[in-house]
């Protein structure tokens, strides 16, 4: 009798050894799947959207817009063409990327086009906030 | 067949099962989230009003070294085609005069700065 319970005993100690191992054994190709995954081979976006976009790109846009600003002097279409960023507002954008500017030491002529860019967006804003008399 | 003959194969099933629940898990239920991308890897057509605020930038800074480096970030294999070609296109697919204008301009620009390639002629032509 008590060997025939040790035997069991030990048939259950095994039993169970073995589903442990088949559970870390899992636990395993599961971490190594998810390292694989995320780092090694992670999933690659092609079509991505503009609001994604890191902010020195994002910068770099803002510059264009106020680039052209400077010839068309057109805010609807700059409002326009900042709103492809998505996410902020456009004049929430605008001082993102004279703060990134200033911060990355782009040049003055560029910081000066992006500032002038944002001042007549600042000016438009309270005009079109003036009350109709 | 006996647990002993079976050895350590459940290991191995253990790892493979493992593997595929990682793989699903990182590529399809929660894959990495890419938020600080960069403009070539823009739906196309997001890179063509992309391509067209270059152009527009462009028309008002002609600086092509500029206009090049911004290009090049959209990662096309050939800019001045690109460029040339969205020029033709933009007013049938929807674009405005003034857009299919700086578009064409800049790829006018683009052109002059092509190599040009002088065969001479030999004898044998």
């Amino acid at each position: 009798m008590p060997l025939d319970l040790q035997r069991g005993l030990w048939h259950n100690t095994s039993g169970m050894r073995r589903w442990l191992l088949f559970i870390l054994a899992i636990a395993a190709g599961a971490a190594i799947g998810i390292f694989y995954g995320w780092r090694i081979n992670p999933v690659e976006y092609s079509d991505t959207v503009p609001a994604r976009l890191r902010q020195d790109y994002r910068t770099d846009y803002v510059l264009m817009v106020a680039e052209a600003f400077s010839k068309d002097q057109d805010m609807a279409l700059a409002v326009e063409r900042l709103t492809f960023l998505g996410g902020k507002s456009p004049d929430g954008v605008v001082i993102e990327a004279i703060n990134f500017a200033d911060q990355e030491g782009y040049r003055s002529t560029d910081l000066a086009l992006m500032n002038d860019l944002a001042d007549e967006m600042e000016f438009f804003q309270k005009v079109l906030e003036t009350p109709e008399q | 067949m006996t647990r002993e003959e079976r050895g350590n194969w459940y290991l191995i099933t253990g790892v493979v099962v493992g593997l595929a629940i990682g793989l699903l898990y990182a590529w399809l239920i929660n894959p990495v989230d890419y938020v600080d991308t960069a403009p070539n890897t823009l739906k196309p057509f997001y890179k063509d009003q992309y391509r067209v605020m270059i152009a527009a930038a462009y028309d008002a800074n002609p600086d092509i070294v500029r206009a090049k480096a911004r290009l090049e970030l959209l990662g096309d294999e050939d800019a001045y085609r690109a460029v040339a070609e969205q020029a033709q296109h933009t007013l049938s697919e929807g674009g405005t005069p003034e857009e299919s204008q700086v578009l064409g301009k800049l790829a006018a620009a683009l052109g002059k700065e092509l190599p040009i390639s002088v065969k001479t002629p030999t004898e044998e032509d």
